[in-house]
């Protein structure tokens, strides 16, 4: 995404374009292993509420809400930002407008990574704790 | 960031270097995650996930190169943030004390 933004200002279009599918294609890698991680926690019924929840003291079921609404929220956002990136990608591919001017890019890529930076701190909260 | 004529390869490096260092980073907080630490550990894993934020945000979002207005910006987004977040997790700190009440504990 970052290199996509830099030689957007550049008017560097392949490499633009070779950003953004790459961008694309490793966002939508996450949501792949992310779908086969709810598939394994839904079959050991880790979910707050439910009667076969594993876990003992009642707080690691807040723990569980936590999980579940960070990580599903932060799929969402990232689901919006691979269509709007697959868009990007078509809108420069065609010039549908001027990507080199119009600062658009510049604005794609923010969300981008404010949905990465977002992650990075997920990450050690919600997989790291406890080990 | 001095920037030198941009070429497609030289972004890829550039990019490439900031990936290398957060992996780093990630390393880093993960074998962190396993040490005996203690009450420490949770500092350390979010100090170096802070250090990898400031990664992105000055580099691949660009708050280096631009100026004090856009800085203010975003740290004005990270205040609000830290309120929310504050008045969320204020709130789940004192949940364990009403599941004992309830005698579910």
């Amino acid at each position: 995404m970052a290199v996509a933004v830099w030689a957007g200002s550049a008017r560097l279009k392949a490499t633009v374009l070779r950003g953004l599918a790459l961008t694309a294609a490793l966002g939508l890698a996450f949501l792949v292993v992310k779908a086969f991680e709810y598939d394994k926690d839904i079959a050991e019924h880790l979910i707050p509420g439910s009667a076969g929840f594993p876990l003992d003291p009642p707080q690691t079921q807040i723990f569980f809400s936590f999980y579940w609404v960070m990580t599903a929220l932060h799929a969402a956002h990232l689901t919006v930002g691979i269509i709007a990136v697959t868009l990007f990608y078509l809108w420069v591919r065609s010039d549908r407008f001027d990507w080199a001017q119009s600062g658009s890019l510049h604005a794609l890529g923010l969300y981008w990574h404010l949905i990465d930076v977002i992650w990075i701190f997920l990450y050690p909260i919600l997989y790291l704790v406890g080990r | 960031m001095s920037a030198p004529a941009p070429t497609p390869g030289r972004l890829w490096r550039k990019a490439a270097l900031v990936w290398l260092g957060l992996t780093l980073l990630l390393a880093a907080t993960l074998f962190a995650a396993y040490l005996p630490l203690g009450q420490v550990k949770i500092a350390v894993s979010l100090g170096i996930a802070a250090a990898k934020a400031a990664l992105v945000a000055l580099v691949f979002m660009e708050l280096a190169a631009d100026g004090p207005l856009t800085r203010m910006a975003a740290a004005a987004g990270l205040i609000f943030l830290a309120i929310l977040l504050s008045l969320t997790l204020a709130e789940e700190a004192t949940r364990s004390h009403v599941l004992s009440l309830f005698g579910a504990g």
